[in-house]
């Protein structure tokens, strides 16, 4: 009889065990924060670009001395024309910052106008890329 | 009385607070930071901030990926300065401004696949050299050489403009500036890369 109440214990023990582990894990899980952007993303600072704005197959390659390259493709779908600048920020897979993000550079593009940017990083470490678009002027 | 005297004394030391962070300038006009990399509320037709952020920043990153650059098995002794970067055209721009931001960039970045020798420093260095041969100090803690380090590649360039005048009182400015790494033994260059752009507006502002 002894024996039976302790095994039940036992049991009961391992389960309450099993409960708390699993709770533990689904908080986890539900605590994790999740960041805001992804890596190799295009973040619009300015929403209202977005809707006339086209980026079309963003890709990489690797250059000369074994840097990255991104080439991306734009055009204006707007019915007049816009100015806009670009930089870009270069991280590793871990989503930390591998070289200085790269100055702004300004575009403008006539409505239907397409253009090929490119932008190089200069540190190997460096294998994901975010593309930041501001508008242009002051 | 004593804690309406001290609340008086208390409210006007926070009033004398307030009113002395937010005086402003003699002028009327307040101080205030404003980011470098964005278009000059001036809109003039010269070289700004941005643009030579922007231009150091392309040349850093097509220095740091030429092919033949990369693939020397020593780093090369590069020197960027302002002393072969002309200034040909209207432009009013401090050359050093292009030049150190360019050698600040590339030395940040290059990471030791270059070395830069700092001829900008030459006379102290000399006069450093000196006084250690003199036995005035020690020889320092790291090496002593027959010489200081002589120069693989030199940095040379131009800012070239043209300026076009518009019967509506405006003025165009295009600005052509080009980069160039000479080989300082066999004379050629090895890299070159420009960066351009046209302004329009009203050429009243004053470049120093």
């Amino acid at each position: 009889m002894l024996f039976i109440d302790n095994n039940r214990k036992r049991i009961e023990l391992i389960k309450l065990s099993l409960l708390i582990c699993l709770s533990l894990t689904v908080f986890a899980c539900k605590t994790t924060p999740e960041l805001p952007l992804s890596l190799n993303s295009i973040q619009f600072v300015d929403q209202s670009m977005k809707e006339s704005l086209e980026t079309i197959n963003a890709s990489l390659s690797q250059t000369d001395a074994g840097n990255l390259s991104l080439n991306m493709l734009m055009r204006n779908n707007a019915k007049s024309a816009v100015s806009f600048e670009l930089n870009v920020n270069w991280y590793n897979s871990n989503f930390i910052a591998t070289e200085s993000a790269s100055a702004w550079q300004r575009v403008t593009l006539q409505p239907k106008e397409t253009h090929i940017f490119q932008n190089h990083s200069t540190n190997q470490n460096s294998s994901h890329y975010i593309v930041n678009i501001r508008r242009g002027g002051i | 009385m004593k804690k309406k005297i001290l609340s008086i004394i208390l409210l006007s030391t926070v009033l004398s607070a307030c009113n002395s962070t937010s005086s402003p300038h003699a002028s009327g006009l307040q101080t205030k930071y404003i980011d470098p990399t964005r278009e000059s509320a001036s809109s003039g037709i010269g070289i700004e901030s941005n643009d030579v952020i922007g231009m150091a920043d392309e040349m850093v990153r097509s220095i740091l990926n030429d092919s033949m650059i990369s693939t020397l098995d020593t780093p090369p002794r590069v020197v960027v300065d302002e002393t072969n970067f002309t200034l040909d055209g209207n432009a009013r721009i401090n050359r050093k401004l292009i030049t150190t931001r360019l050698r600040n960039g590339l030395s940040r970045a290059a990471k030791g696949k270059m070395v830069f020798v700092a001829r900008h420093g030459q006379a102290a260095i000399m006069k450093e050299r000196a006084l250690k041969a003199e036995g005035l100090v020690d020889t320092g803690t790291i090496r002593q050489t027959k010489a200081v380090a002589g120069v693989d590649f030199k940095l040379m360039g131009s800012i070239l403009t043209n300026d076009e005048r518009h019967a509506n009182g405006t003025t165009s400015r295009y600005h052509f500036i080009n980069f160039e790494l000479i080989d300082m033994e066999l004379g050629v260059i090895i890299w070159s890369d420009a960066y351009e752009f046209k302004k329009t507006g009203v050429d009243d502002v004053v470049y120093r």
